[in-house]
C-alpha cells in the first residue's frame, strides 16, 4: 500500500481552495489536506495554537503556500518556519499567481523547496498539482516527526 | 634647487607665443656661445689665426676666454626652462662657478700684478701678440664680464620677495660690456674695448658676450625684468617696440656721424646737429607709431573685457534659471559656484568644509540610504581630482530634508587652456519623483500579475469542472460555448503575461557584451524546433557578425522574428527563411530575416511594431501582437532601428540594425 502523508494548504481564496482540492482529488490526494485560510492560521496550525490546540501530533509532509494573503503573507510564514527549529525541516512549495522575479528570488533566499506559478489553464494546473502532490506527499521521504499513515 | 613656480608678478601675463620664442632663442644663444668658444679653442689647438682673432690686426680671443664661453654656454643650455633636470643641475652650477673663478682670478692678477700661471695653462701665446699686455691673459673687461655672467648663471632662479631677479641685473653688466666693445670696434674707438694699456677684448668675444647676456635674459622670459618685456599688456608692447630702437638707432646714427666727419663731409658742430635732428625725427616717428599700436592694444583689451563681462552675465543668467543644480569647486574643494537650483535641491548652501567632510556635512548616502557616501568617491571630489562621473545615483538626507532625496549627479574636471587642472563641476537633479513613479509602476505590474490572473484561472477552472459534470449529456453547442469561454480566459492570461514581459523589457538592466549572432540563431532554432512540426523549411543562413548587446534580449529579438517567419510561411511548401546581413552605416550592422510567407500590405507597415497591433485575423494566424513591439523596444534600447518590407503574398523582410562589436575589446 502507498503511504499518504498530510498536506497543509495555505490559501485565502476559496475558489482557489476548491480548484486545488479538486485537482488533488483527481489524483486521490485530497483526503489528508488541511486548509488554513491565511498565514496566521497556518502558523497556529503548525505550532498547535489557537483553534488547533487540540490537533493530533506531527508535522505535515508538505506545506502548499500562497504568497499574497491577508494578515500574515506567505513570505512571512516561510521566514518564521525557517527560524523555528521544530518547523524548519518541513518542505514548503509556493503556489502563486505571481510571476515577478523579485518574489521568486526572495523565496529561494528563504529556503523554499519549490516555486510553482499557477497556470491559467485548469488542465495545466491539475497536472502541476499532480506533480507537486505526488512528489512531496508520496515519493519524498519526509523529515522525522511527520505524520505517516497507511491508507 | 631652481624654483619651478610660475608665479608672475607683472600685471599682465606673459604672452605665451613670446615666452616660447624667447625660450627657443635662449637655447639657440647658449648653443652658439658654447660652439664659438669651442671653435676658437680649435683655432688655438691648430694655430688657425682667423679663428683666434678674426682679422690679423685684431687682438686674439684668449684660450681661457674661449673655455669660459664653452662652460657658460653649456651651463645656460642645461638651465633651459622645463629642462632643469636635477641630474644636470649640479653640473651646470659647477660650470658657472668655474667661469666666476677664472674671471676673478684673472682680475686679481691685474689688481695685484700676480701671475698665477692660469693664462698659459691651455695654450701658449707669443710675447709679441697684438693688443696683449700679458701673453694669454684675457682682457680686464672680459674678466669682469665673466664674473657677472657666471654669477648670473649661478643665481639664475634666485628671486627676491618683490619678484626681482638679481641675475638679470648682473647679466645686463656683461651685456653692456660686450655691446660697448662692439660699438668700439664699429667706431674704431679703442678705449671702448681696451682699458688703458692692458689687453683688449677681442671682436668675437664682444659678440659672444652680447649673445650670452641676451640668452641669459631670454631663458626666464616670464620673470623679473624680462616679464615686463614679454608681457601681453601695453607696457610689454612699448618695451618690445622702443627698446631695440633705443639701443640700435643712437649707435647707428653715431656711426653715420663719425663716418661723415672722417670722410670730410662736415665738421663737429654739423655732425652733432645731424645726430640731434635725426634722432628727434626717428624717435618722434617711432613714438607715434608705438602710441598707435598701444591704443590698438588697449581697444582690443577693452573689447575682450566687454566680451568676458557679457559671457559672465550670460553664464550667471543660465546658472540662476536652470533647474539643474550646478556646483563648481577649485582643486582644494573651495566652492566657487553654487547656483540657486543647487541650494533648492540640496536644501543647503555652500559650506566652508574640506572635501573629506562633504559627505557628513551634506548628508550624502549610497542609494541604499544607509551607508554614508565615501567623501573621496563623491562625483565632485572625483572631478576636482581630474575624474569624470556620469549619472551617479546618491541619496541625500539631513535635518533640512528629513525624508531624503535621490540625486542623479554628473561630474567633470575643469582645466585651463594649458590643460592644468583648476577644479571640477557637478550638475545634478532631484530624481526622487522618478524613483517613486518607478516604484509605483512596479507595484502596479505586480498587482496586475497577481490579481488579474486569479479570476482568469477561476473561470477556466470552473468551466472545466462544469464540463466534467455535463460531459455525458451536454449537447455540442453547450460544449462549444464552454470551450470558447475557456479559450478566451486562456488568451487573456497570455495577453497579461506578454504585456508584463513587455513592460519588464523596458526597465530591465542591460548587460552589454559581445554577442555571436550565429550561435544565438542556432539556439533560437533549437528552441523553435517544435514549432516547425509538419512544416518543410528551407533555411538560408548567411554570414552573421558579432555585435554589442545583451544576449538574452537579442535572443528574444531573433526568436520573435524567426517565430513570425515560421508562422506566416505555414501555407508554403517549402517555406524559405533567410537570415543575413546587409550593408549599413559605418559601425552598424543591419540584420534581416526574410520569408516567402503571406507578407503584409505596406500600407500598414507603420503599425507593425506597435503594441497589440495585428495585421491578420486571429483565426488566420494566432498571436498577441506584442512580439514585434518587443523587438522594436529591445533594438531601440541597443541604439538601433527596425523596419520591414513586404508586398501581399510575396513574403516579408524584417530588418534591424545594431552597433558592430569593436575589434579586440569585449
Amino acid at each position: 500500500m502507498e503511504e499518504l502523508k498530510r498536506i497543509l494548504l495555505v490559501e485565502d481564496d476559496e475558489k482557489d481552495i476548491e480548484l486545488t482540492l479538486e485537482a488533488l482529488a483527481e489524483h486521490k490526494l485530497a483526503n489528508e489536506v488541511v486548509v488554513a485560510r491565511d498565514g496566521a492560521e497556518a502558523l497556529d496550525y503548525l505550532r498547535r495554537r489557537g483553534i488547533f490546540t487540540m490537533r493530533a501530533n506531527g508535522n505535515p509532509a508538505v506545506v502548499l503556500l500562497d504568497l499574497k494573503m491577508p494578515k500574515v503573507d506567505g513570505l512571512q510564514v516561510l521566514k518564521e518556519m525557517r527560524f523555528d527549529a521544530q518547523l524548519k525541516a518541513i518542505p514548503v512549495v509556493i503556489l502563486t499567481s505571481s510571476r515577478e522575479s523579485g518574489d521568486l528570488e526572495e523565496c529561494y533566499q528563504q529556503g523554499v523547496n519549490a516555486y510553482v506559478v499557477k497556470p491559467v489553464k485548469f488542465q495545466d494546473f491539475v497536472s502541476a498539482i499532480k506533480e507537486v502532490g505526488i512528489f512531496w506527499a508520496i515519493l519524498n521521504e519526509p523529515p522525522p516527526g511527520s505524520v505517516r499513515r497507511s491508507r | 634647487m631652481p624654483s619651478s613656480s610660475t608665479t608672475v608678478r607683472s600685471d599682465f601675463l606673459s604672452d605665451p607665443l613670446l615666452v616660447s620664442r624667447s625660450a627657443a632663442f635662449s637655447k639657440f644663444a647658449s648653443f652658439v656661445v658654447a660652439a664659438s668658444g669651442g671653435v676658437v679653442l680649435l683655432g688655438w689647438a691648430f694655430d688657425i689665426e682667423v679663428l683666434k682673432s678674426v682679422l690679423p690686426m685684431w687682438v686674439t680671443m684668449k684660450a681661457n676666454t674661449a673655455a669660459c664661453f664653452v662652460l657658460a654656454g653649456f651651463s645656460l643650455w642645461c638651465k633651459q626652462q622645463g629642462q632643469t633636470y636635477p641630474k644636470s643641475y649640479p653640473f651646470s652650477q659647477a660650470c658657472a662657478a668655474m667661469v666666476v673663478l677664472v674671471g676673478s682670478l684673472t682680475w686679481m692678477e691685474y689688481l695685484f700684478g700676480w701671475n698665477l700661471g692660469i693664462d698659459q695653462l691651455l695654450f701658449r701665446e707669443g710675447g709679441e701678440a697684438i693688443g696683449t699686455s700679458s701673453p694669454g691673459r684675457m682682457a680686464p673687461n672680459t674678466a669682469l664680464a665673466f664674473l657677472t655672467a657666471g654669477a648670473a648663471l649661478l643665481m639664475l632662479d634666485v628671486e627676491t620677495k618683490r619678484g626681482t631677479r638679481p641675475a638679470q641685473f648682473l647679466t645686463l653688466a656683461d651685456g653692456s660690456i660686450g655691446w660697448l666693445a662692439l660699438v668700439g670696434y664699429a667706431y674704431g674707438v679703442r678705449p671702448l674695448y681696451g682699458v688703458a694699456s692692458f689687453t683688449q677684448m677681442a671682436f668675437h668675444t664682444a659678440i659672444a658676450f652680447t649673445l650670452l647676456s641676451a640668452g641669459i635674459l631670454a631663458s626666464r622670459p616670464s620673470h623679473g625684468l624680462v616679464a615686463v618685456f614679454t608681457s601681453s599688456g601695453a607696457g610689454g608692447v612699448m618695451a618690445r617696440r622702443m627698446l631695440p630702437v633705443g639701443i640700435l638707432v643712437p649707435a647707428a646714427l653715431g656711426y653715420l656721424r663719425l663716418w661723415g666727419e672722417r670722410m670730410g663731409f662736415y665738421g663737429t658742430e654739423l655732425g652733432v646737429a645731424f645726430v640731434a635732428i635725426s634722432s628727434t625725427i626717428v624717435f618722434s616717428a617711432w613714438m607715434m607709431a608705438t602710441a598707435q599700436a598701444l591704443n590698438a592694444v588697449a581697444e582690443e583689451r577693452q573689447r575682450v573685457q566687454e566680451e568676458k563681462a557679457q559671457q559672465a552675465r550670460t553664464l550667471e543668467a543660465i546658472l540662476s534659471s536652470i533647474g539643474e543644480g550646478v556646483v563648481v569647486a577649485d582643486t582644494n574643494g573651495k566652492f566657487l559656484v553654487w547656483n540657486p537650483a543647487a541650494e533648492k535641491i540640496v536644501g543647503l548652501g555652500a559650506k566652508d568644509v574640506s572635501p573629506g567632510e562633504w559627505s557628513r556635512a551634506y548628508g550624502f548616502f549610497l542609494p541604499d540610504q544607509k551607508t554614508p557616501y565615501p567623501s573621496e568617491d563623491l562625483p565632485l571630489a572625483r572631478a576636482i581630482g581630474g575624474g569624470s562621473v556620469d549619472n551617479d545615483e546618491q541619496f541625500l538626507r539631513h535635518a533640512g530634508a528629513p525624508e531624503g532625496r535621490y540625486l542623479n549627479v554628473t561630474g567633470r574636471p575643469l582645466r585651463d587652456s594649458s590643460g592644468i587642472l583648476q577644479g571640477g563641476v557637478v550638475v545634478f537633479r532631484d530624481v526622487t519623483q522618478q524613483k517613486q513613479a518607478q516604484k509605483e509602476l512596479e507595484a502596479f505590474s505586480y498587482s496586475v500579475s497577481h490579481d488579474l490572473r486569479s479570476p482568469l484561472r477561476h473561470i477556466d477552472g470552473f468551466i472545466e469542472l462544469l464540463q466534467k459534470r455535463l460531459a455525458p449529456n451536454a449537447d455540442s453547442q453547450v460544449q462549444r460555448y464552454l470551450a470558447t469561454i475557456s479559450g478566451s480566459a486562456k488568451r487573456m492570461g497570455d495577453l497579461i503575461d506578454e504585456l508584463l514581459a513587455f513592460s519588464r523589457m523596458g526597465r530591465a538592466e542591460m548587460r552589454e557584451t559581445r554577442v555571436d549572432l550565429i550561435s544565438l540563431l542556432d539556439q533560437v532554432r533549437r528552441e523553435l524546433g517544435p514549432d516547425e512540426k509538419g512544416q518543410k523549411v528551407e533555411w538560408k543562413i548567411g554570414e552573421l557578425p558579432e555585435v554589442e548587446g545583451d544576449p538574452a534580449m537579442l535572443c528574444l529579438v531573433l526568436s520573435n522574428l524567426v517565430r513570425n517567419a515560421l508562422k506566416f510561411t505555414r501555407t508554403r511548401n517549402p517555406a524559405v527563411i533567410e537570415v543575413g546581413t546587409r550593408g549599413g552605416r559605418p559601425g552598424r550592422t543591419v540584420i534581416f530575416v526574410r520569408d516567402n510567407g503571406v507578407g503584409f500590405d505596406m500600407q500598414y507597415a507603420g503599425k507593425l511594431f506597435g503594441v497589440f497591433q495585428r495585421l491578420h485575423r486571429q483565426e488566420e494566424f494566432e498571436g498577441t501582437g506584442i512580439g514585434l513591439a518587443n523587438v522594436r523596444r529591445i533594438v531601440h534600447r541597443h541604439g538601433g532601428e527596425t523596419w520591414a518590407e513586404s508586398s501581399m503574398g510575396a513574403g516579408a523582410t524584417f530588418y534591424f540594425s545594431l552597433p558592430t562589436a569593436k575589434q579586440g575589446g569585449a
